[in-house]
């Protein structure tokens, strides 16, 4: 045989030209129906997963809330409804040496609060209120005022008409000043200050402040 | 890799099923007849080849943009042969193929059947998987040495020797069938 001399070219047009004789009797479209429907079919574990996650999940939730002793359609209260952080950084106003902690509200608004003056009889504090939805204020300022050392718990109540009915739109801010008597004894007191506001005719309230303050008498 | 290629795989990547039907359509001749070439079935073939495509669908995320798709799929496929060589263990013999052509053949075939390129071809299928594949790769698929070593895994240099040893082979063999004829 002398046709091989040079195998290389030979080779390829051999191998080549076989694919002419390619005998392959099967069906392209049939194979192609079947590796559809595999493909296809790979979507369905991450469905499942999913599922299996949210049905997780759910037991996880009703557990918890049986362990808790709540009905799962029970309104939560007020309090609760609102998302706030605690201990959040705190200021220090000069003289007075008192922190002084912000409530953030994630829900519809942040309330921050400062201590503004001392004097003898009164305790002056600016409120400042950032609306992140569209919101009424309610002209009713609640100031809670626990003694720290004593159970002593004092609540004022504070009505501002110039406040009643203000409304907000998400992204405004209003502040405003208030005072009340300041306590008695002396000690260390916590003032926690709640606004009432109203957004889509529900109520709600907002707790920030936490303001320390060192009642020397 | 052309630019419609890349378009192709860019969209099947992204999910599009037409995309993925054209590469399927662009490919499946050769990848089932190489599949053949490896296998020596063409029920394995075929089932080798679909599960390739499959793989290969499902991998595309790993398959970096801009390169040429021809040898990482070959590889699926070559893999994916190898894998079912091992698995079925299910070899038909030189005998079994030249057997099963012959049976399908009319007189006249029968006669071109004694060509140079069917005796090449008889060789080729007679040498042993290690120097049967690199050939395969190169002369069949049309893959260039640096391609075949990807697809197989080895270096450049082994690729060639092995090539080079094998065409020795197909020298031998064919000058002993030249011989005995």
């Amino acid at each position: 045989m002398t046709y091989f001399r040079n195998i290389d070219d030979e080779l390829e047009k051999a191998l080549q030209e076989s694919l002419s004789e390619n005998s392959w009797e099967g069906s392209t479209e049939q194979m192609w129906q079947n590796i559809k429907k595999h493909l296809q079919q790979q979507v369905q574990p991450w469905s499942k997963k999913i599922r299996t996650l949210a049905l997780t999940a759910a037991v996880v939730l009703a557990l918890t809330l049986a362990v808790w002793n709540l009905d799962p359609n029970q309104e939560l209260p007020i309090e609760e409804k609102q998302t706030y952080q605690t201990n959040q950084p705190t200021v220090s106003i000069p003289g007075e040496t008192r922190p002084i902690r912000k409530g953030i509200l994630l829900k519809h608004a942040d309330l921050k609060v400062a201590l503004i003056k001392l004097t003898n009889s009164e305790i002056y504090l600016e409120i400042f209120i950032h609306a992140d939805s569209d919101l009424t204020i309610d002209d009713t300022i609640l100031i809670q005022v626990r003694a720290s050392e004593h159970s002593e718990t004092t609540v004022f109540t504070i009505n501002l008409p110039e406040m009643s009915g203000l409304s907000l739109s998400s992204g405004d801010s209003a502040s405003f000043k208030v005072s009340f008597p300041r306590p008695s004894q002396s000690g260390l007191y916590d003032a926690e200050v709640k606004i009432r506001y109203m957004v889509k005719n529900d109520n709600y309230e907002i707790t920030g402040g936490d303001i320390y303050f060192n009642n020397a008498r | 890799m052309t630019v419609d290629e890349k378009q192709l795989i860019r969209a099947a990547r992204q999910g599009d099923q037409a995309a993925m039907e054209l590469i399927f359509k662009i490919y499946v001749d050769k990848a089932v007849y190489l599949a053949f070439l490896i296998t020596k079935d063409w029920t394995t073939a075929e089932d080798v080849v679909q599960d390739a495509f499959i793989r290969a669908f499902r991998n595309l995320k790993s398959f970096k943009e801009g390169r040429p798709f021809k040898p990482w799929f070959t590889k699926i496929v070559v893999n994916q042969a190898k894998s079912n060589i091992k698995k079925t263990r299910h070899f038909v013999t030189l005998t079994n193929i030249e057997t099963a052509n012959i049976s399908q053949k009319s007189m006249d075939e029968l006669a071109i059947e004694r060509d140079e390129r069917r005796i090449l071809l008889q060789a080729v299928h007679s040498l042993k998987e290690t120097h049967r594949i690199p050939i395969l790769l190169k002369y069949f698929s049309g893959l260039t040495e640096a391609e075949v070593s990807t697809v197989l895994d080895l270096p450049v240099s082994t690729v060639k020797s092995r090539l080079y040893e094998a065409r020795q082979k197909l020298k031998d063999i064919l000058e002993k069938s030249g011989e005995d004829c």
